[in-house]
């Protein structure tokens, strides 16, 4: 057999019914990406769970929600590397392994939660920031917002996402330049309110169950950084984005996040950054990745507030409340103390870039483990720090209809 | 490196695109189309143009522009994979009930999700830039060179790597086949990958 012929001839698309460049379909988006009207906000149904850091060739750039495009335009052709994956990052020291080993502790002993049966929906709900961008002829800007969002998950993958967007406001004094410019021919800074129903495999692949998973820290360690669980670039960055993936499964065992807290322990380069206050102002126990940022990411500022005269949006006159980072452990160094205070000489991290270091962190309850939020920050060389981006987790629990909501008790 | 706008001043920015958006639009859409679920995959198509419209003056001229568009879609095709399905591709990995059938993407999961016929299983029993390599070159029909820069590595290095993979799936389908022809007719054993193949659901048409 020709191997060769046997894979081209296993191509799931035919060339030949791929639409031309000439094609109504190639002329409609050429038509709207010219006229700026191919913003992303909250046109897919997915999200990423939480706040992800991509960093490629220096630059870094913080995404959160429906962010995806910031590390897209950060990613080159060549594809990126964790800086993680190039070594360098030290074991983590005692306190942070004490601290990850208490909240291992602690989640031993929670009661099991139950995974959604059938007919029943897992459901979430979380606010934290977005991001859209819009590109006409000579303008680009983008507009960072509150993303509200609640979403029912059933065991067929069926379900409902409901998704609000609120106090739009501008990344950068250019952005908001580049849409004033635009006058009138800009679009409302933010989308209307989207509330979308899900037949069966809309919102997920297959049912759920976490159960196969072991609970040993060594075999889950392994399992992780091998990219068994869940495929990604290797290193140690990667490995602590998956930790709080499965941390964030709100129906993984109290013995498979006993265990994960453990392997958190063991990744080189996380560190203990103490109590932090979450944008909901909740108090947790804070763990971080820090990355270098050698060059500032513009995300969440110093907001400049997206009010002005021309735009139609019901929103655009709000003043931004952005939320203002409220950690009250903004060093990456590695602090004993649980309440440990901005240090002005903030380690620049193992990236020591020019820019400082971005914290990509996990913020849980010391009471339950639960995760409660998650925050990007940058910590500049002189220990400022700015808010990048976050995900506050609110409410989550197995209800019966995508019309339920669980009763207030615990975050996910 | 050449920038486009040095290239051909006296042609608008826009004119200048629209001819790479024109020439190129087809075979992004099949790269999307080939590691993005259909629903997702004209919103990566349109996200793939926005960014290169956005940094327009950054793409390098021909034919380099090419590959950096094939370089820009496959962040955005892998960053689908990763915002969009992470969670939900571990728990397909870990359900006992395959999941729908299709391929992750460039940077997804090894193996991940049930059995879509033999050449396709073989495929996504690779590492995924293994993986990649092949499909660049078989399914995206770029050049082994070309496909180099897209992976952003060097032409000897993807050799080995297309080699490697190939060698992979050959030898995974020969397991494959061997197997079935213990437990068909003889008669229908060699056309086993292409019945497999139509049991699959086209990306494009699910």
């Amino acid at each position: 057999m020709n191997i060769e012929t046997e894979i081209r001839a296993a191509n799931p698309v035919d060339p030949g019914a791929l639409p031309s460049g000439d094609s109504p379909q190639a002329h409609r988006l050429l038509a709207r990406i010219l006229n700026g009207t191919t913003g992303y906000r909250g046109s897919a149904p997915h999200r990423r769970r939480g706040l992800v850091l991509t960093i490629s060739g220096g630059a870094a750039t913080a995404a959160a929600g429906a962010t995806a495009l910031a590390i897209a335009l950060t990613a080159g052709p060549a594809g990126t590397a964790l800086p993680g994956a190039a070594g360098g990052h030290a074991r983590p020291v005692h306190a942070t392994v004490a601290a990850l080993y208490k909240l291992s502790r602690v989640a031993a002993k929670q009661r099991a939660s139950t995974a959604p049966g059938p007919g029943q929906f897992q459901y979430t709900s979380s606010v934290g920031t977005g991001e859209a961008c819009t590109v006409a002829d000579h303008h680009y800007y983008c507009v960072n917002f509150r993303d509200q969002r609640e979403i029912w998950i059933g065991q067929d993958g069926s379900g409902r996402m409901r998704d609000t967007q609120a106090h739009p406001f501008f990344p950068t004094a250019k952005d908001r330049q580049q849409w004033r410019a635009m006058g009138k021919t800009a679009p409302p800074l933010v989308g209307p309110p989207s509330d979308e129903h899900y037949g069966p495999g809309g919102l997920s692949d297959g049912p759920v169950d976490l159960s196969k998973l072991p609970t040993d820290p060594a075999q889950l360690a392994t399992m992780i950084s091998s990219r068994k669980i869940e495929g990604g670039p290797p290193g140690p960055a990667e490995d602590f984005v998956q930790v709080g993936d499965l941390l964030r499964e709100s129906d993984a065992s109290p013995a498979l996040r006993a265990a994960l807290f453990k392997v958190a322990a063991g990744i080189p380069g996380v560190k203990l950054l103490g109590t932090v206050t979450d944008s909901d102002g909740r108090s947790g126990i804070a763990i971080a990745f820090p990355h270098s940022a050698s060059n500032e990411p513009s995300a969440m500022p110093s907001a400049v507030p997206a009010s002005g005269p021309t735009n139609s949006s019901a929103n655009s006159s709000t003043p931004s409340p952005a939320p203002t980072y409220s950690g009250s452990a903004a060093s990456p160094s590695d602090s004993p103390s649980p309440s440990a205070s901005p240090s002005p000489s903030a380690s620049p991290g193992p990236g020591d870039g020019s820019q400082g270091t971005v914290l990509n962190e996990l913020i849980f309850d010391p009471d339950t483990s639960g995760l409660l939020a998650e925050q990007t920050v940058l910590v500049r060389p002189d220990g400022s720090t700015k808010l990048l981006g976050y995900s506050d987790y609110l409410l989550s629990g197995v209800v019966d209809s995508v019309s339920d909501v669980p009763p207030p008790s615990s975050v996910p | 490196m050449i920038l486009r706008n040095a290239d051909s001043p006296a042609v608008s920015a826009a004119e200048r695109f629209e001819a790479l958006y024109t020439g190129s639009y087809q075979e992004i859409t099949g790269y999307v189309r080939r590691r993005v679920p259909p629903d997702a995959a004209d919103d990566v198509v349109a996200q793939v143009f926005t960014v290169a419209w956005r940094r327009f003056g950054q793409v390098p001229g021909p034919p380099q522009d090419r590959l950096w568009l094939f370089g820009v879609a496959r962040n955005c095709a892998a960053e689908h994979h990763r915002s969009a399905t992470r969670w939900l591709r571990l728990r397909a990995r870990l359900s006992q009930e395959p999941a729908a059938a299709h391929l992750p993407g460039p940077d997804g999961p090894d193996g991940a999700g049930p059995d879509p016929g033999p050449v396709l299983a073989a495929l996504a029993s690779l590492k995924p830039r293994d993986r990649e390599a092949l499909q660049l070159v078989l399914w995206d029909e770029l050049s082994h060179t070309e496909a180099a820069a897209v992976l952003g590595c060097t032409v000897n290095a993807f050799e080995l790597r297309y080699r490697r993979a190939r060698n992979r799936v050959r030898d995974a389908l020969a397991a494959a086949w061997a197997d079935a022809a213990r437990g068909i007719p003889a008669s229908d054993t060699p056309a086993g990958p292409r019945h497999a193949r139509t049991a699959v659901p086209r990306m494009d048409q699910r």
